[in-house]
């Protein structure tokens, strides 16, 4: 670049708004020379062309700042630091000057103070070596500004001299004021320079480490200048505003944005440095601005900034408050001190200016108040717990009470939550911290009257809430036609109130809190959707009282409910109004409150299951409305599906936990599950699976009559659901449904663990004599109509899947129990072997390895090593042999297979004909292999081979005669493999080495000496690897030592 | 617990309560006396919108070590969660929950929460945790949806 002129042409081009096609070469170019030594040179000129735009300015500003970065060291610092300042001087004069015309120069002149800031955070770090030629001090750069801008004239020949005099000159108070009050301009300047400075250094210290020193500049010399002119600042806005409201001065923005900015750099340099940056006047008149107010015009000018400001401070360092500040502010916000009985007039500003938001409906103002005020509360929380509950202060009683009774007001404010008002929102935290610091307190330091003052006081809490939380106001914020991010918030706020109410459950228990929501949810009489609303929000508070509470077991609960005259018939109200609301036409609020309806309802019932079953008329009532509601439910919309599949969980519920008692409605599941299925059913697959699952249940319980009558309503089912396999054979999503049913029903024959049916349980004989016979042959017919199935989609993995469920369903019970697809262990094999033989074996083989697996742990003990072999051969090694071997997940089926066999009847595999002349050879083989889930059952198979308890006598000479035969062998592939292995999958390998070295000790520490040299030349490691493990016992110890060897082999670092 | 860890997490307690992305929860689980145990906590990962995982709220528990924030919390899904990053045992497996990975103590709970969140859609097939998603996801993406979507109505929110 050969001159000015073709640098300021490449300029105005780069910022130019069409920029020419070659930009990033121009970028490119002008960034060489900005980086080179001409750099300062060309800035210089640049900030000094008589005729150059804001563009080419800022360029020169921002060369400058290139240069700043490029020197590392302080040569030059000086020069730099005086061309800079020469053109801030100069461009500020230009401005206080004129400042219309030269307003587009502030980014040039913002740009100039930046780097002003950076020489001085350089020139001021602990590391800074000032080069002998160049040394000087500079501690208050704002100081030096003013004293440059106010200079008369600027000769840039003298300047050298004008800077140095002034880089160590201060200016005494009266001096600085009077400087600032001369000029609004300079005045804006020097707040901007300021807050500039202070902003960056919030940014250098996050990137520098021993900026102490810094600190301790910046407090000795910019604090005091920056706070004196920021008060001063305030001070004015507050004189001018009451000398003359209507005239508003242009000035507060700035003072208030340099305020912040301070306040921030006071939060963060609190923790970094030594010292405490009090700001305590500039918060005492900002208060004093809050309150500024002319009520007459409805006019508060600055409260919304200070509340603002006061909240940031309350939510991240309220300590930076002092507490005379503190208690000023509390009288202001709520009227009363804690501490004292002194009235404040302050209170004044905050009823009106909550009165004067509201009015105008100034929601998110509102808001900021909510936030400010209820972060001011939680700051003195413990204090507040203690002075209300404890003996420990001896507090004036009545003031408590006035305090608390205006945290009440302020909780219950009659607005829509979220929507309108914050203050309830927030207060929730409030209170529940309240509670919870109540509920942790020593019971021995109460007063004798508090656990009454409490229970008092957090039963007004939720009397407050309650309406709160109601549908309604969420009603209001659909029909406000907010967006969907109200809708969350209001779903987050019932959220927590529902922490709040278990919470005061411990303050209030089930006399005060859980009986009250019964009675008033029975007592009710719903005339319309409000009654309906209060009942929701009252079902809502209950359910999670209720939820952890083992009805069963709680005689006094479920005399409650009894009592609570239409508590039953509210619920099941709610769920039916939800269903009968729920089509689109209703409208967009009725939908999404119904789904909230049903959600409730379903939810509460699902959790009294054990009371409904105890009253057979109220039983009755629930499954009349589960059942028509599930009827109007046709999947329409996700609406109209999230209820169906609300209503089906609370079904499913209800059904599991009263089989017994649901007994006389067999007949009328029956027949809803045979429309259910029909395929012009509308309901979804997973009903029809579960409603199955639930009628089940009553069939599993349904004993009373023997194992003939169970068998027959079971053969109604099955005989439904092969009607409607064979009416659709084409149908592939039916006939799956269909079979995913049939599997669900034999799920639900499995007794529960804990079932204390006696009739059952006296006649366990009989119905496992008649269940091995099988009169009915309900397993003939199950296995037929699987092979009619499979006949067509024998392919098919889904197929195989759920058929497999089916034919192992009763492989989860033990041999004694008796269910009705007990099939015996040639049935089973023979169904495997079918399906091998038509599978595709990457996605079916995985299935039909299942279910083997599971035929072998049942009939283990009965299975000859030819029969081991045999599945192995059939399964693996036939026609899916090269398949298995090819793809890594089958090959891990494979070995996890024979890791079952290991993990209970090791001899199996051990005599097996396959074990030394393919399981042995080829698992060597797969220690190599790169897939972790392969990684992991081959490791542990070794693992399983040298450390073995199921083995007998027999087994164990026979495989140490092996193991030691391989050692060497296995030794070194393991190591190998262990070296290419990745890091996470270290563990696996490591596992083996101890077991290993466990039980070969002796012979594995020749086989790793002789495994490791070849590997890579690093005898030390391997020498160590070896010493660690051998006197290594634990697991981690073990990991350790293996992780060091590899890193260390590997060349990577050694953790520290 | 160290007076650090016991710091940041009332600090986190508070931010969390104060700013948390909706459809979230998370809170500190009560100790048998009743008072909060702040090293243990309780949260909801909602599914985000437009997935499979769009219809649950999946449960986790959070367990921040004594040397926490030095070191990660355990995050947990209940055991058997259907997720290929996710172990038999329920625990997460994500990088930046790994102490040799991407941990930094400035993590806060908003971006671990966020973090799963965005776990859930985007598995990562590399660091596989449990077998049977992992093999789904990798070559059965019928099945793997089939199995996503049963699990959702599982966890309805």
């Amino acid at each position: 670049m050969n001159d000015l002129r073709q640098a300021i042409h490449l300029i105005e081009a780069l910022y130019s708004p069409h920029p020419p096609p070659n930009i990033n070469e121009i970028q490119q170019q002008l960034q060489t020379v900005q980086r080179s030594e001409h750099g300062l040179e060309l800035a210089s000129q640049l900030l000094s062309h008589e005729a150059g735009s804001v563009n080419v300015e800022y360029f020169g500003a921002l060369t400058l700042a290139v240069q700043l970065h490029t020197k590392t060291a302080h040569d030059g610092l000086g020069d730099l630091l005086e061309v800079n300042m020469l053109h801030l001087a100069k461009l500020a004069r230009l401005f206080v000057s004129n400042p219309s015309q030269n307003g587009s120069r502030m980014v040039v002149i913002k740009k100039l103070m930046s780097n002003a800031a950076q020489v001085f955070f350089r020139l001021n770090s602990p590391h800074g070596t000032v080069p002998p030629a160049t040394t000087f001090t500079w501690k208050n750069p704002l100081e030096t500004f003013c004293l440059l801008t106010s200079e008369s004239s600027i000769h840039p020949e003298a300047f050298h001299d004008t800077l140095n005099h002034y880089l160590s000159q201060t200016i005494p108070y009266d001096h600085l004021i009077q400087l600032i009050g001369s000029s609004n301009e300079l005045n804006s300047l020097t707040l901007l320079f300021s807050e500039v400075v202070i902003e960056d250094l919030v940014k250098y210290q996050s990137s520098k480490v021993g900026v102490s020193h810094l600190h301790g500049v910046v407090h000795e010399h910019l604090y005091i200048t920056s706070t004196s002119i920021m008060n001063y600042n305030l001070q004015q806005i507050a004189i001018s505003f009451q000398n003359n409201l209507s005239q508003s001065s242009p000035l507060p923005d700035n003072v208030f944005r340099c305020v912040n900015a301070w306040i921030n750099y006071a939060t963060m340099a609190r923790s970094k440095s030594q010292g405490h940056m009090d700001l305590s006047e500039t918060f005492e008149i900002l208060i004093q601005l809050m309150c500024l107010h002319d009520s007459n015009q409805g006019l508060f000018p600055f409260s919304e900034t200070v509340v603002s400001i006061l909240g940031e401070i309350f939510g991240n360092d309220p300590t930076m408050l002092n507490y005379e500040l503190r208690s000023s502010i509390e009288e202001i916000l709520l009227g009363v001190n804690r501490s004292s009985s002194s009235r404040s007039e302050s209170h004044q500003w905050m009823l009106q200016y909550m009165n004067h938001l509201v009015v105008n409906q100034m929601f998110d103002e509102l808001k900021e108040l909510a936030l400010c005020v209820v972060d001011f509360l939680q700051i003195s929380n413990l204090d507040v717990c203690n002075k209300l509950f404890t003996q420990a202060s001896n507090n004036n009683t009545e003031n408590l009470d006035q305090y608390i009774k205006v945290l009440l007001q302020m909780t219950n404010f009659t607005l829509v939550p979220v929507l309108e008002e914050f203050f309830s929102v927030r207060m929730a935290d409030f209170w529940l911290d309240l509670c919870d610091a109540y509920n942790n307190l020593v019971r021995e330091t109460f007063k004798p009257e508090t656990p009454e003052l409490a229970a008092n006081l957090f039963g007004q809490v939720v009397q407050i809430y309650l309406p709160k939380i109601q549908l309604i106001n969420k009603q209001k914020i659909v029909q406000a036609g907010e967006d969907d991010s109200l809708l969350h918030e209001f779903d987050d706020f019932r959220g927590a109130i529902l922490d709040l109410i278990e919470s005061m459950w411990a303050v209030l228990g089930n006399d005060k809190l859980t009986n009250v929501l019964i009675a008033s949810i029975g007592h009710l009489t719903p005339s319309s959707g409000d009654d309906l609303f209060q009942i929701e929000a009252m079902c809502f508070c209950l359910n999670k009282l209720l939820v952890d509470m083992n009805l069963s077991e709680s005689p006094g609960m479920c005399k409650t409910l009894s009592e609570s005259n239409s508590f039953l018939t509210n619920v099941l109200l709610m769920i039916q109004t939800g269903c009968q609301q729920k089509g689109a036409s209703n409208g967009k609020d009725a939908q999404i409150l119904s789904c909230d309806l049903v959600k409730t309802s379903t939810s509460l019932l699902a959790t009294v299951a054990d009371y409904v079953k105890k009253d057979e008329r109220a039983l009755a009532n629930c499954m009349d409305v589960l059942f028509n509601s599930l009827e109007s439910c046709s999947n329409a919309d996700d609406i109209d599906t999230k209820i169906e599949l609300l209503l089906t969980k609370c079904t499913t519920s209800i059904c599991e936990t009263s089989r017994l008692e649901l007994a006389s409605y067999l007949p009328t599941f029956i027949k809803i599950q045979s429309s259910m299925v029909q395929r012009s059913s509308k309901v979804s697959d997973f009903t029809k699976q579960k409603f199955t699952r639930c009628l089940g249940y009553i069939i599993q319980n349904y004993t009373q009559n023997g194992p003939e009558a169970q068998a027959q309503y079971l053969a109604e089912v099955i005989n439904t659901i092969k009607a409607g396999i064979m009416n659709a054979p084409d149908d592939r999503q039916q006939i799956l449904c269909l079979l995913t049913c049939f599997s669900e029903l034999g799920s639900a024959l499995v007794p529960p663990e804990d079932s204390d049916n006696q009739s059952y349980l006296s006649q366990l004989p009989q119905f496992q004599e008649y269940w091995r016979a099988d009169p009915p042959r309900l397993r003939e017919l199950t296995l037929n109509l699987i092979e009619s199935v499979l006949s067509r989609y024998g392919h098919d993995a889904e197929f195989i899947e759920v058929t497999c469920l089916i034919m192992g369903k009763k492989l989860t019970l033990s041999e004694e129990e008796p269910h009705f697809l007990a099939y015996s262990m040639q049935e089973l094999m023979d169904f495997l072997l079918r399906r091998c033989a038509s599978c595709e074996p990457s996605t079916g083989l995985p299935y039909i390895v299942y279910l083997l697996e599971s035929v072998v742990n049942r009939y283990g003990a009965t299975m000859t090593p030819q029969d081991f072999s045999f599945m192995l051969s059939t399964f693996f090694l036939g026609q899916h042999r090269d398949a298995v071997a090819n793809d890594p997940d089958l090959t891990q089926i494979m070995i996890t297979f024979v890791n079952s066999v290991l993990e209970t009847r090791p001899g199996l595999a051990v005599h097996c004909d396959q074990w030394t002349s393919f399981i042995l050879p080829e698992f060597l083989r797969f220690l190599a292999s790169k897939e972790r889930f392969t990684i992991s059952a081959v490791t542990k198979f070794w693992t399983k081979v040298v450390n073995n308890k199921k083995f007998s006598r027999h087994d164990e000479v026979t495989v140490r005669e092996q193991v030691c035969a391989l050692g060497p062998q296995l030794t070194s592939q393991a190591m190998r493999a262990l070296l290419h292995a990745q890091r996470s999958d270290l563990s696996y390998y490591s596992d083996f080495l101890r077991a290993l070295i466990a039980r070969y000790p002796l012979q594995s520490k020749q086989w790793l000496s002789q495994a490791l040299p070849p590997l890579c030349d690093n005898n030390r490691a391997h020498q160590l690897l070896v010493e660690k493990l051998l006197v290594t016992r634990g697991s981690r110890a073990a990991s350790n030592a293996v992780l060091e060897w590899w890193l260390n082999c590997n060349g990577l670092p050694q953790l520290t | 617990m160290s007076s650090l860890c016991l710091q940041r997490l009332q600090e986190e307690r508070k931010k969390w309560r104060k700013d948390h992305p909706f459809g979230f929860f998370a809170k500190p689980t009560k100790k048998q006396d009743g008072s909060m145990n702040l090293q243990k906590w309780e949260a909801g990962i909602p599914g985000k919108e437009g997935t499979l995982w769009k219809d649950g709220v999946y449960p986790v528990t959070i367990e921040y070590p004594d040397d926490y924030p030095s070191k990660p919390p355990k995050v947990k899904f209940p055991a058997g969660f259907y997720h290929p990053n996710i172990y038999p045992s329920g625990t997460v497996c994500l990088s930046i929950l790994n102490e040799d990975q991407d941990w930094r103590p400035a993590i806060t709970l908003k971006q671990i929460a966020l973090g799963i969140q965005d776990l859930l859609d985007s598995p990562n097939p590399d660091s596989p945790a449990q077998e049977p998603a992992w093999r789904a996801f990798s070559k059965n993406k019928k099945e793997y949806e089939r199995n996503v979507i049963e699990q959702a109505k599982e966890y309805t929110k």
